[in-house]
């Protein structure tokens, strides 16, 4: 697994970037820590942010067992250098460990630099996080966490600080759905230490026979992988205001595919709406 | 060089992808989906490198590390999970396992695995 965590100066971002650290060391994945400062590329990089990047980096490698790391050490005297205009990045350095982790720092507009950045790297999954005030402050630059999550190939976690729920919500029902995201799902649970609900449509109080055997199929595939998943029916109309009341879930996850019946029913505004406001992470499958 | 490469997964769709992927790189491929069955044919025969998941029925991928490096302790042994924790990474690596992948993953991933299992069993025979 490949993750690229997306970082400015707010707190949000530290945060995130301890509950990554523990998805990094169940999983083992390859890692990209990205900073992005919001200023123009031909602008010269402030000390205040690269420090920022080091105590990142610091922290995220701390939370690692140095004998079990999947991680080089983070090497003395190796400063960020200038690879292209407005782009930082600093060598792995020759104590590099079985996995990859690379740290750069890009000046600009982040929407556009993350999913740069995430195409380039070809990543299973980006995270940023994001506090939970009205509009969703990611630097400046609008609704950011949306944008990514909009326009990326691969699935995106914007990341809450922590609710006390222990529930994650899961709309998958249909029948398109990707086998990379019955996995990432079955991380997360992990992750989360979490029960999962699985969501199922009704209309008009009545279950489409093709929902029904993907729900059955669902429920066998996680039970089988000894994760224990609750069926929730929820009439179509009643959606909205189901998933809004969020406080019972740490973490709603929700299947974006093209083919995706939620991307239909829960159109742009609302996923916008669902990521800025809720209080729990959401998770948007891809 | 071709390697004999044993995939182990119940969810049949992996070991076809991998299997599809890696005789394309010109290795002997032999895919398992029932763990008690590759047990069977592991003790029967010697890989090079051995991808197993971890949590299967009846049998974990760890009895099959196990079993593996009581037999054939060269045969780099490749663990792949979708319930990825740190006791289970940190027992495959303790017990000798080479790498540990969590899914999802990219075809790709594994392919750069095995790029870096074969090198270490070419430095294996040298040395």
């Amino acid at each position: 697994m490949r993750i690229l965590i997306a970082l400015d100066q707010n707190e949000y971002s530290a945060h995130t970037l301890g509950r990554v650290a523990r998805l990094a060391e169940n999983t083992w994945a390859d890692i990209t820590l990205l900073g992005i400062f919001p200023g123009k590329s031909d602008s010269a990089l402030p000390n205040e942010f690269t420090a920022t990047m080091d105590r990142y980096q610091k922290d995220f490698l701390n939370c690692f067992d140095a004998a079990f790391s999947p991680y080089g050490p983070m090497e003395e005297n190796n400063a960020f250098r200038e690879v292209q205009p407005g782009i930082h990045e600093r060598s792995p350095g020759p104590g590099k460990g079985p996995k990859d982790m690379a740290v750069r720092i890009r000046m600009g507009e982040p929407s556009g630099i993350i999913l740069e950045e995430a195409g380039k790297i070809g990543c299973d999954l980006i995270v940023l996080g994001c506090d939970t005030r009205d509009d969703c402050t990611w630097c400046p630059g609008g609704n950011v966490p949306y944008r990514v999550a909009a326009e990326a190939g691969c699935s995106v976690l914007v990341m809450k600080k922590d609710t006390d729920a222990r529930r994650i919500l899961s709309c998958l029902d249909h029948e398109e759905i990707s086998q990379a995201s019955l996995e990432m799902i079955s991380q997360m649970s992990t992750l989360f230490t979490a029960d999962l609900d699985i969501v199922g449509l009704t209309k008009k109080n009545e279950l489409k026979q093709s929902v029904q055997t993907k729900l059955g199929m669902l429920q066998s595939y996680y039970l089988s992988r000894r994760i224990q998943p609750w069926i929730e029916l929820v009439e179509l109309s009643d959606l909205e205001a189901f998933i809004a009341g969020e406080n019972r879930w740490s973490l709603i996850a929700m299947w974006m595919g093209k083919q995706s019946v939620f991307r239909r029913i829960f159109f742009d505004s609302k996923v916008e709406k669902l990521i800025s406001n809720s209080r729990s992470s959401v998770l948007l499958l891809k | 060089m071709s390697l004999e490469i044993m995939i182990l997964d119940d969810e049949t769709i992996v070991g076809e992808r991998l299997k599809a992927s890696l005789e394309k790189d010109g290795h002997r491929l032999e895919a398992f989906t029932e763990p008690l069955r590759a047990m069977e044919r592991l003790r029967a025969h010697d890989f090079d490198i051995v991808v197993t998941d971890i949590r299967m029925d009846n049998v974990s991928g760890i009895e099959i590390l196990e079993l593996v490096k009581r037999k054939s302790p060269g045969t780099k042994v490749i663990m792949i999970t979708g319930y990825a924790t740190l006791e289970v990474a940190r027992e495959s690596l303790t017990k000798g396992a080479f790498d540990f992948i969590a899914k999802p993953f990219k075809i790709g991933e594994i392919r750069k695995t095995i790029e870096k299992a074969h090198d270490a069993l070419k430095a294996q025979q040298k040395g």
